[in-house]
């Protein structure tokens, strides 16, 4: 029904349209107007900007964040490295501008014109590095001579360094050019090619934290290259920096105890779970990544023997030998195979089946309990464990100690290790579990691999109390002013099946193995502070045939030794592994004693 | 169905303007593209050319539906645009992390630009329905608004900020066409203003950057100031008669981001000049003057208001993109019509023209 309403508006719809007419006139002549602006009264102007694009954008790299230790000493920094380059677009005579800087800087031009030549598809504004890492000297001479070398710039680009060299290399981690996989990763959206990430350690994990934002300006240039006039600029915005919780003497102490002999050393605390050091030894050298490691470096690292690159501390497994007795003690108390005045008499050998086991002590021990059994570490007593329990009730004691599982550390190739079962045994080898390998499995040998920071969080459950952690090396982010952005807190990963009564009996125990007269653990005696532990001697299964060509000390045993300092209310544990060092009282325990007396000493200097 | 008076009263000029933009803008894409052939198989301005005889062949499917036809449905057909728009989000085939394409055998196309013109037919249908008894009240309005808004969160997601935003000034200014009392119109206008603080907090931090290089491109150059600074000197750059076809320094060394699509005019106007920049202008202007024309010789409401609709999609489209392109506006993601590559956009608007075409054919139709 078209009412008196209806006609009016379609009046005033014309009206409207009309209106709509001149506004669109109106708006166009705008645009006309702009573009009169722009290209009659501004052509001259534009057209010389826009000749060899007098506008150029160039990027400032922000820094990477630090990496500090707890009290604040930089372990990975920034430093300043300067750049030669070539732009071609400004280089009108690239051959001879090359030649020319060759001269300078007694350089060999022919490889200076193959860089260009490889960079031939890309922007030509874009700059071709030709010289990295220039010394002060070149840079020198190239800023006096500028003039004769049109195109050439120097450029300031911050590059990781580690100001220690190898100190805590393994925990820190090294860098590397990012591959197509990690590219392709949606939280790498704002990664291009070329750029340099954290391959593994902290460098790796914290890598987005690390990576600052990058800012840049624009400028405008002259005709051979050289900023006449800043138009713009946006700073790069620096990251955040990671305070770790490792301290930096006390690792220094423990890389220098191993002595280059290839081993590992964890220490930490065992109240929290944090790690106050992390030593691998052989270490490399981190600063050979930073701007990309040279083949022959990188060769000479893959090929060394020892693996310098492998962190020994998560990576490498071994049976824990003696020091795992702990294990086999615990789950003999706990179900009640023995009590603590239970003995079993040693007389150098332990007959089962149709196989001797001996004691590592030929003559034998005499009648053992279990205070002996662990102080001079008698491997009958724990024969006799062994085979009282079986395979699978130490497998479920080792597991609740954390063993066969990976440790929850932040770090890449955290390695679970390995405990057998009967089932595993029986699918393995197609025949059930043979008696005689629970002797073995009892006292750490066979099929047993554990890592030292796995061994040390068993043993840093008895130092505390029953309570085992995940181990932690990040103790704090903070802004790049120095404000606390996130703290971490200890993360309890479970509670060992251990009575109040058992667990201050085996310390006990193991207070003995270091201090009482014949303690296999002397070594690590300290006299200011009581210090408990256990040695462990991991025997080394020569190779089939070929072994012989091993230099003689490949087929001594691994060294172990576990401690924790003081006995009550321990506020440090420190595992050590010395590769082919032997006994573990003779090789690894002066060792512990070195880094512990180390950390008393921090701590009484009040720099803990 | 095709009366000889439909075929006397098409509008060949509008159609020819048309066309001579599109075939302007196929020429500007041989030199826009140009350095694309080292990566893609088929050059750019080949596919514009393949896509323009598709929207030509759509053109002639939406002039010869009776345009009546098309808005009796109007709600269905929105609501399946909105359907799209949902499949694309999610279901879509992800590009550089957007969710804006549908991928149908061998196309791929945008939901979104199908959005515009269904949008503006259901609110042509919805308003020219509703007997004007006095003003409209707030009311009436309820529907429309929540359609809308539906539509634009849906553009907003994928993300495409400037369709989105194209979507809710067409609306706006859609608004102006109707019978409305002045204070409503002050009412919207507060209440749009309003909401800007509100839709700030939701933008992405790239496009919060784009909005602040407009703002003092000089401050906050880098990405986003760059392509502005680079867009006006290539337009600036052209002078008066332009550098020549193939010859814009700017385009050809590389120096324009996202020369085939979003700054294509920068290309045409560095290389024709403030002559050539001038003339396409120009059959810009010649085109929507015609559209409005169609809207006021129309025989109904219905058909006033679609067009009027659709011409504030295209005025609005042109407005936006070449004040980007000469440093006017922050840049937002919306293309030219007819000169901009990309298939979704040349289409939509060739049916846009189709439906234009189509109200002015049955203006003595009763």
């Amino acid at each position: 029904m078209r009412s008196e309403f209806d006609s009016l508006y379609d009046k005033q719809l014309q009206a409207k349209l009309r209106v709509a007419y001149f506004v669109v006139v109106f708006i166009f002549s705008l645009l006309c107007l702009r573009l009169w602006y722009l290209q009659v009264v501004g052509g001259t102007h534009y057209r010389k900007l826009s000749e060899n694009n007098r506008v150029r954008t160039q990027k400032i790299k922000a820094p990477r964040g630090l990496i500090l230790d707890v009290k604040g000493q930089t372990l990975a920094g920034n430093r300043p490295s300067f750049d030669i380059c070539l732009v071609p677009q400004d280089a009108s005579h690239p051959e001879v501008v090359l030649e020319r800087l060759a001269g300078l800087l007694d350089a060999d031009s022919s490889r200076l014109k193959k860089k260009v030549l490889r960079s031939k598809d890309r922007p030509p504004f874009e700059p071709i590095r030709l010289i990295t890492d220039a010394p002060r000297d070149a840079v020198g001479l190239v800023l006096t001579h500028r003039l004769d070398l049109p195109g050439v710039v120097v450029e300031t680009v911050p590059v990781r360094h580690y100001p220690h060299d190898t100190l805590a290399c393994h925990l820190l981690g090294r860098l590397g050019e990012i591959g197509s996989q990690e590219l392709g990763r949606p939280d790498f959206s704002h990664y291009e090619m070329g750029a340099f990430i954290g391959k593994n350690g902290v460098e790796q994990t914290m890598e987005l934290l690390l990576k600052g934002t990058d800012g840049g300006y624009q400028s405008e240039v002259d005709a051979a290259g050289y900023k006449i006039n800043i138009m713009g600029r946006v700073d790069p915005v620096p990251a955040h920096s990671i305070v770790l919780t490792i301290i930096a003497d006390l690792q220094k102490e423990a890389e220098g105890a191993l002595g280059g002999r290839p081993g590992a050393v964890v220490a930490m605390d065992p109240r929290n779970g944090r790690v106050l050091a992390m030593a691998s030894c052989p270490a490399f050298n981190p600063n050979l990544f930073s701007r990309g490691i040279s083949p022959r470096d990188w060769d000479a690292l893959i090929n060394n023997p020892d693996h310098p690159l492998m962190n020994r501390c998560i990576q490498s497994t071994h049976p824990p030998g003696s020091t795992y007795k702990l294990i086999t003690a615990v789950a003999a108390l706990e179900e009640g195979v023995v009590t603590p005045d239970t003995s079993f008499s040693c007389s150098g050998s332990f007959k089962c089946g149709n196989r001797v086991f001996r004691c590592w002590k030929k003559t034998g021990h005499g009648n053992v309990n279990l205070t002996k059994g662990l102080v001079e570490s008698c491997d009958v007593y724990f024969y006799n464990l062994g085979s009282l329990l079986g395979p699978d009730l130490l497998a479920k004691y080792s597991r609740s100690f954390g063993f066969g599982t990976p440790t929850g550390i932040i770090l890449s190739n955290d390695r679970p290790g390995f405990i057998p079962t009967s089932g595993w045994y029986r699918k393995k080898h197609g025949i059930p579990w043979q008696p005689g390998e629970s002797l073995s499995i009892a006292i750490g040998q066979g099929s047993n691999q554990v890592t030292p920071l796995q061994l040390l969080l068993a043993y840093a459950a008895i130092a505390n109390g029953g309570i085992l952690y995940s181990p932690l090396c990040v103790d704090k982010i903070i802004s790049a002013e120095g404000k606390t952005v996130r703290q971490f807190s200890p993360t309890i990963k479970g509670g060992v099946p251990l009575s109040q009564k058992n667990l201050e009996l085996l310390r006990e125990c193991f207070w003995g193995v270091v201090n009482s007269p014949l303690g296999t653990g002397q070594l690590a005696r300290l006299a200011r502070v009581d210090v408990a532990g256990k040695t462990g001697t991991a025997q080394v299964v020569a190779l089939k045939g070929g072994g012989m060509s091993r230099p003689k000390h490949r087929f001594s045993d691994h060294s172990w030794f576990a401690a924790f300092a003081p006995k009550e209310g321990a506020r440090i544990a420190v595992v050590v592994l010395v590769e082919h060092g032997g006994h573990g009282g003779s090789t690894a325990a002066p060792i512990a004693r070195r880094v512990l007396s180390k950390f008393f000493d921090l701590e009484g200097g009040g720099r803990v | 169905m095709f009366d000889r008076r439909l075929i006397s009263n098409f509008d060949w000029p509008l159609f020819a303007i048309c066309l001579i933009i599109s075939i302007l803008g196929i020429i500007n894409l041989y030199s826009a593209g140009s350095f694309s052939l080292r990566h893609s198989t088929t050059p750019y301005y080949l596919k514009q050319l393949y896509w323009l005889l598709i929207g030509l062949g759509l053109l002639a499917v939406t002039v010869s539906i009776d345009y009546q036809l098309m808005a009796r449905h109007a709600h269905l057909i929105h609501g399946l645009s909105v359907l799209l728009l949902f499949l694309a989000l999610f279901w879509g085939r992800p590009a550089a992390g957007t969710h804006r394409w549908l991928q149908l055998g061998g196309f791929s196309f945008q939901p979104s630009e199908l959005s515009k013109i269904t949008l503006v037919l259901l609110l042509s249908r919805y308003f020219s329905d509703l007997t004007i008894s006095k003003s409209y009240g707030l009311r009436d309005f309820s529907y429309p608004i929540f359609v809308t808004i539906v539509t634009f969160v849906l553009i907003f997601l994928e993300p495409d900020l400037g369709t989105a935003a194209l979507l809710v000034l067409v609306f706006i200014s859609f608004v102006f066409f109707l019978h409305f009392g002045l204070r409503y119109i002050v009412v919207f206008l507060v209440s749009g203003a309003a909401l800007l603080p509100i839709a700030w907090l939701f933008l992405e931090e790239y496009q919060k950057r784009r909005v602040f290089a407009f703002l003092s491109p000089g401050k906050y150059s880098l990405q986003a100031g760059y392509q502005a600074i680079q867009s006006k000197i290539a337009v600036g750059s052209g002078g008066v008669l332009g550098k020549g076809f193939l010859c814009g320094t700017q385009s050809q060394l590389r120096f324009l981001p996202e020369q085939h699509t979003d700054f294509v005019f920068s290309v045409l106007a560095e290389e024709w000049g403030f002559v050539g920049s001038l003339l396409v202008v120009l059959l810009f202007f010649l085109a929507i003057s015609k559209g409005l024309r169609f809207a006021s010789q129309s025989r109904d409401r219905l058909g006033s208001l679609i067009a009027a609709g659709l011409v504030l999609v295209i005025f609005w489209q042109v407005l936006i993109n070449v004040g980007m392109v000469t440093g006017l506006f922050p840049i937002v993601g919306i293309p030219l019509p007819l000169l901009s590559y990309g298939g979704s956009s040349l289409v939509t608007t060739w049916a846009i023209i189709g439906i234009l075409l189509n109200i002015r054919m049955r203006k003595f139709m009763f």
